[in-house]
């Protein structure tokens, strides 16, 4: 029991030690209160933001840019990686685009994003699609050239027909790839998403980190930062949790 | 009475492109297979052995020739009279050991209860009851193709096509799941076609033994075992044993290339 409770035990001790010496440098006047708020005032700050209607307008505005990317974006990019990875030819002719596309910083273009969409809830939204895209498709398209040609001939000598073996040999062979690349494009699509609200915007979290920003509002920075810090761990985590069940059989068969 | 007929090849050839060459794989093969019999394959590697299986067993359609199931032509899989049972046992990982026997019965929609009996029943055969919940990651080598077998005979077909079965098993494993294989096949009468590059396996299971050639594949010889059984490996030492033996390595042998035995 001791033993398996070590590692989160040591990580909490870390996480309590440095918020203590935080709250005994601003004590202590180590560090100035306007540029480094001592953590029990930000607390504060948190709870005054989470019963805040205009922070939670804000936030549900970035959450649901983040969603509807999400939404179109990764069935769009699964069918496409899907096609890349079944069909050799189209994936031939377009994998390499794909890993060229990839090397290419995303941010750069928003510039251009918003050039020709304008502002706003499309501009957003396409700037997260673009995010959630690439990285959908390339590991869904690995997903599919990965599934083992053998199970696919026994399925076939079983009588399976194409769906059956999509359902019953495909779908569990590729999931946890498919999750793994799910999972980033999830991360990517809320980076992408708060990088086009910071940048220009008339709503959402990114805008309101940039104001409290520019007008050294740093006590709502620094809460507002962390919540945002602790909803994508809890994403990352949940993602990762879905990740961990469909590679059960994976792990499991590797270790042996 | 002589055994009917259930499966005929007649002048099967099969030609792949290969680097936009075209190889030929298989070359007029012809042959037999009486209902109920032990037949077995043997050839050098890459002599086109696993094809002939595949377009046995409907999965890959040859260049010209034909092949006939109770008279009837193959050109797609017969679940439910063929079953193949592969060199690498092509479990399904995320499945347990009585999913993966079910598997194949749900795909060819027999009730519940009954698949849930056969499985039963196929486990003991196998003699693999208490590992029926693992997964095959948990078993050995030889424990998967058990339950390979188990998973093809389930199906209650009535020819199970055997593709280098025991090929990744260390010799004592093979030796035994050889007598294990003979067992389970006099306890359910099918008839079985078994493709090794073992001369003595092949030899010591099998009624009839067709010999092939290096590529392009070709049966240049066809021996009759003549043992009786049940067979012993006592056997194996015998005279009769090893004439059978040597006639089968100069068949081998004689290929013009020389490669074949250079392969074997």
């Amino acid at each position: 029991m001791m033993q398996k409770l070590r590692v989160p035990l040591t990580q909490g001790a870390i996480g309590i030690v440095l918020i203590l010496a935080w709250q005994g440098a601003c004590a202590l006047h180590l560090a100035d209160p306007s540029v480094l708020p001592a953590p029990a005032t930000v607390a504060v700050t948190i709870g005054q933001l989470l019963g805040s209607p205009a922070f939670l307008s804000d936030a549900g505005v970035t959450l649901l840019r983040v969603a509807v990317a999400f939404l179109i974006g990764a069935p769009i990019a699964l069918t496409v990686g899907f096609v890349m990875g079944e069909n050799v030819a189209v994936g031939k002719s377009l994998g390499p685009l794909f890993n060229l596309v990839l090397a290419v910083p995303q941010s750069i273009f928003l510039p251009i994003f918003v050039l020709l969409l304008g502002l706003g809830f499309t501009e957003k939204v396409m700037f997260g699609i673009t995010h959630v895209f690439f990285v959908v498709v390339v590991n869904t398209m690995a997903a599919v050239r990965e599934v083992p040609r053998d199970y696919v001939t026994a399925a076939r000598s079983f009588g399976a027909g194409r769906l059956r073996i999509y359902r019953s040999i495909y779908l569990p062979a590729m999931a946890p790839q498919v999750v793994t690349g799910l999972r980033f494009g999830l991360i990517f699509d809320i980076i992408g998403i708060l990088l086009a609200e910071m940048y220009a915007a008339e709503s959402g979290l990114g805008l309101q980190l940039a104001r409290w920003g520019d007008s050294m509002n740093v006590g709502k920075l620094m809460a507002a930062t962390i919540l945002i810090s602790v909803a994508t761990i809890l994403v990352n985590e949940g993602m990762r949790g879905w990740e961990s069940r469909v590679s059960r059989w994976q792990r499991s068969a590797e270790a042996s | 009475m002589p055994k009917p007929i259930v499966i005929e090849t007649r002048h099967l050839r099969k030609v792949y492109a290969v680097n936009r060459q075209p190889t030929v794989a298989l070359d007029d093969v012809s042959f037999e297979i009486p209902e109920g019999s032990f037949v077995s394959l043997v050839g050098p590697s890459g002599c086109g052995k696993s094809t002939l299986l595949q377009i046995l067993a409907g999965l890959v359609s040859s260049t010209t020739g034909e092949v006939l199931v109770d008279g009837e032509p193959v050109t797609e899989p017969m679940p439910g009279k063929i079953t193949i049972v592969f060199q690498d046992s092509t479990l399904l990982p995320w499945k347990t050991v009585t999913e993966n026997i079910l598997f194949p019965l749900e795909i060819q929609g027999v009730p519940a209860a009954e698949r849930a009996a056969r499985a039963t029943e196929m486990l003991a055969l196998v003699g693999l009851t208490d590992f029926r919940d693992r997964h095959p990651h948990e078993l050995s080598g030889g424990m998967r193709q058990r339950v390979s077998i188990a998973r093809g005979l389930a199906q209650h077909p009535r020819i199970m096509l055997m593709d280098e079965p025991f090929g990744a098993l260390d010799e004592q494993t093979r030796l035994k799941m050889g007598h294990e294989l003979l067992r389970i096949w006099e306890a359910t009468g099918k008839t079985i076609f078994l493709i090794t590059h073992s001369l003595t396996e092949a030899l010591f299971l099998s009624d009839v033994v067709l010999v092939m050639s290096h590529r392009p594949g070709r049966i240049v010889g066809v021996i009759n075992a003549g043992l009786p059984r049940p067979r012993t490996y006592d056997m194996v030492g015998s005279p009769e044993f090893g004439a059978a033996r040597n006639e089968m390595w100069h068949l081998i042998s004689a290929d013009e290339t020389g490669e074949g035995l250079a392969e074997l």
